[in-house]
């Protein structure tokens, strides 16, 4: 045995030593119990793929009244239905995914040199859970926690891989819009299988192949109340019976139409918390504003009315004529679920920097 | 969840988390981060129960999740430095020659490679051989070998310079 390799032992013993493995340290790493729901589901329906049925019925029903694909009867607010499934969408594709999911992002493109070349290596930007349905912040991402991830970037530390050798998976996840070939790819213990749906891939990654084709039967075109794209003058978003439509879309062509990047659904008392606030609210008409493009933009939208949140140098909420200025109390009721991991909100105010992503990720 | 599931898993959790948070702790360097990771792997250990008692060692099964977590937070930061906590040891013995500073090793390992960390903690802490390391690694022995070759070369060559920069 060399120095060096002694003095590892040495080092690691003594470290070792100082790790706080109390009682309750043992107490904090205790397990979750994240149960998957989706079992209790299937058990309940009495075939192996009662949820995906029970998904594209809901699906239907709200593509025939406009409301929202998965109204849950108990939970307060998100778009959680009864079997503990949730609906995720981007652009035109929605997946249906367990709701103790998280939110973050996928790889994308290496984009090189001129615009529209890419390298041969795929850019992670934070392909992990960067948010937990019940809010909790992962700074750096959590490599542990299922999530859905959209190509946005998440984080300025970036690496990039070879597609060939892609990283080992430690948790379960869909990546919507992510840049790979369909097909099936194993890594390590997980399988990877991606789908195309409407021009948009659908990426599921799993070690549980029961859990992987259900939640790809679930793929579609995006069939919710939130259009795959919208008019950001004109949105003409029919809501939900019940609660409120959260619409986030970015982008933007020359009509001003862009892309649904995420939704969500908040009930009928989030809705009664948001009039609160709005008949509380300060008209920008009493703030000396200019108003630039906005190039990110949220609807939302119940059965009667459409508003849409503004994100310029008067962030704020306009129906109509009337408008209200982006305030805590405003924003509360409906920046919930994974709109502060997608929506970058508006630049310099601190008081609204935990509903939304911020510039810096 | 049944009740002879919980207690045969709260039967191997009594006895292993000590070591496992010790084990988690060497490999990334910080209790919180160790902390998250052991959580994430026994929550992760009890949702298979069945499978993981049945068909792994459960004590492997965790530690890769534990190194897979390290590793990629590893690639996450794009494989940059990864701060890691202060050492509390200001040497490991006395200066004399040759002898390097705990804060330096613990310094020079904390920028290696996520595998290449791991295995070293495998090997030099647990006293594992290369086919046990190369099953948490979920790797071939001989990459278990590479893996314990190149981060004691790459720590060589660090503590080299480090002695040459003064």
């Amino acid at each position: 045995m060399d120095d060096l390799t002694l003095q590892l032992r040495e080092m690691f013993e003594r470290h070792a030593a100082q790790v706080d493995t109390s009682s309750e340290a043992q107490a904090r790493v205790a397990p979750t119990r994240r149960h998957r729901r989706w079992w209790p589901a299937v058990a309940a329906a009495g075939v192996v793929l009662a949820v995906v049925v029970a998904g594209a019925v809901l699906g239907s029903r709200a593509g025939e009244n406009q409301t929202a694909t998965t109204a849950p009867t108990t939970a307060p607010r998100g778009s959680v239905d009864s079997a503990g499934w949730r609906t995720e969408s981007w652009r035109g594709v929605q997946v249906r995914v367990p709701s103790e999911w998280g939110w973050g992002g996928t790889p994308t493109d290496d984009w090189v040199g001129d615009p529209g070349t890419v390298s041969d290596l795929l850019l992670d930007c934070g392909a992990s859970a960067y948010r937990t349905p019940d809010g909790r912040r992962e700074v750096n991402g959590s490599g542990h926690t299922p999530y859905v991830g959209r190509p946005i970037m998440m984080t300025d530390a970036c690496a990039t891989y070879d597609p060939e050798d892609p990283p080992q998976p430690a948790a379960d996840y869909v990546w919507l819009g992510a840049p790979l070939e369909r097909g099936i790819v194993r890594i390590g213990g997980y399988t990877q299988e991606t789908v195309d749906i409407a021009g948009t891939t659908v990426t599921v990654t799993t070690d549980d192949p029961a859990l992987r084709a259900a939640i790809l039967a679930t793929a579609r075109p995006t069939e919710g109340p939130c259009p795959a794209t919208v008019a950001q003058a004109h949105p003409q978003v029919t809501g939900p019976a019940d609660g409120m439509a959260v619409c986030a879309y970015e982008g933007g062509d020359a009509r001003g139409v862009g892309d649904l990047v995420y939704s969500t659904w908040v009930s009928s008392a989030a809705v009664e918390e948001f009039d609160r606030a709005w008949h509380e609210g300060i008209s920008t008409a009493a703030v000396d504003c200019f108003l630039p493009h906005t190039d990110e933009w949220v609807v939302l939208a119940t059965q009667s009315k459409n508003y849409v949140v503004r994100f310029d140098s008067c962030p704020r909420i306009v129906a109509g004529n009337a408008d209200r200025l982006l305030t805590r109390a405003t924003a509360a009721p409906w920046a919930v679920d994974g709109i502060p991991v997608y929506v970058v909100g508006p630049s310099g105010a601190s008081d609204l920097q935990r509903f939304f992503r911020g510039m810096l990720g | 969840m049944g009740s002879a599931r919980d207690t045969s898993y709260d039967v191997w959790a009594s006895a292993r988390v000590p070591a496992l948070l010790r084990f988690a702790h060497l490999v990334i360097g910080d209790q919180q981060a160790a902390e998250d990771a052991v959580q994430s792997a026994l929550t992760s250990a009890l949702e298979k129960w069945d499978r993981v008692s049945r068909a792994h060692d459960p004590d492997t099964y965790v530690r890769r999740m534990v190194v897979n977590a390290h590793v990629s937070a590893w690639r996450r930061a794009g494989r940059r430095e990864i701060p890691v906590a202060e050492p509390v040891l200001p040497h490991l013995a006395d200066a004399a020659d040759g002898v390097v500073s705990a804060g330096s090793l613990w310094q020079a390992c904390a920028r290696l490679p996520g595998r290449q960390r791991a295995a070293l903690v495998l090997r030099y802490y647990e006293d594992l051989d290369y086919a046990e390391i190369a099953q948490i690694l979920d790797c071939a022995e001989p990459t278990a070998r590479s893996h314990v070759h190149r981060a004691l070369a790459a720590l060589r060559a660090e503590l080299d310079q480090e002695d040459f920069h003064g």
